[in-house]
């Protein structure tokens, strides 16, 4: 029973590390690192995938062993040399979804460290779980528009425009996440209930 | 969640203790529950008591539940 108590406690120091080195990555490499690179201290990533209308044929031999390859609906937009704006909108889907992640991640932390206590089934965990839901269902809904608005802002002014149309495609996989989490933070609903049934029981 | 209702039954383990000269940590001790939980129960702070619990208090200390439990008028 001993050993179990340690071993759980040491778990429960192992689960809060892993969040909290994960959310100091994923600020340190997803948040900070990005910024910098809009400010122009750092170099970043200056291109972006876009759907076109007209899908260019690869070059080359498209016919081989029974495989053929096909135009591909995507293209590689390169800006060279963006100015602050076009960095910015270059950098905006992936800066909202860190914010988002780390977001989740923030909440995920303060749910480990509701178990020192020994409940995970509080009412404040119902409404972490709630905004987990939320965040990552605007990480599949809102990062997409994000990406979708921003690429047509980039292309918009440029005879490129025409070449690429706006195109928003959410994550089905982000939706159905989103659906998993909130299932659960009404399982924690339900049992925090039953919790406070029983407190106070002799 | 309903909002939780005050209640009005009062416990007289303290009283029924003194009477047979019996302590919280020696009844706790027979009945197998914790002097922690006995004792929320002495304090009035219990809010809910196990027929299991309420049968072995009133086998030891040789009571019926209602010389245990009463119910205070408003």
């Amino acid at each position: 029973m001993e050993n179990q108590t340690r071993w759980s406690r040491l778990n429960d120091h192992l689960l809060e590390g892993a969040l909290g080195v994960a959310l100091l990555l994923v600020g340190l490499f997803d948040l900070l690192l990005p910024l910098l690179g809009v400010a122009g201290l750092l170099p970043m990533e200056t291109t972006r995938l876009v759907h076109i209308d007209t899908p260019a044929p690869p070059p080359g031999i498209m016919d081989a062993d029974g495989m053929t390859l096909r135009a591909a609906s995507t293209a590689e937009l390169a800006l060279t040399d963006p100015g602050l704006p076009e960095r910015l909108l270059l950098a905006l889907p992936g800066l909202t979804g860190t914010v988002l992640l780390v977001v989740v991640l923030g909440l995920l932390l303060r749910m480990a460290r509701s178990l020192r206590s020994g409940d995970v089934f509080i009412p404040g965990n119902v409404w972490r779980l709630h905004t987990i839901a939320l965040a990552v269902l605007l990480i599949g809904l809102a990062v997409p528009l994000v990406e979708a608005v921003s690429t047509d802002l980039l292309v918009g002014a440029t005879p490129l425009h025409s070449m690429v149309p706006f195109h928003y495609e959410f994550s089905t996989g982000h939706v159905f996440l989103a659906l998993l989490v909130s299932a659960a933070a009404e399982a924690f609903r339900h049992g925090s209930r039953l919790r406070a049934d029983t407190e106070g029981l002799v | 969640m309903p909002p939780e209702e005050s209640h009005r039954i009062e416990v007289h383990l303290d009283r029924l203790l003194a009477e047979r000269g019996m302590t919280l940590s020696e009844l706790a001790g027979r009945v197998g529950v914790t002097v922690a939980n006995l004792s929320i129960l002495k304090n009035g702070r219990a809010k809910a008591i196990r027929f299991s619990t309420l049968s072995a208090v009133c086998r030891e200390l040789g009571c019926q539940p209602g010389d245990l439990l009463t119910y205070g008028d408003p």
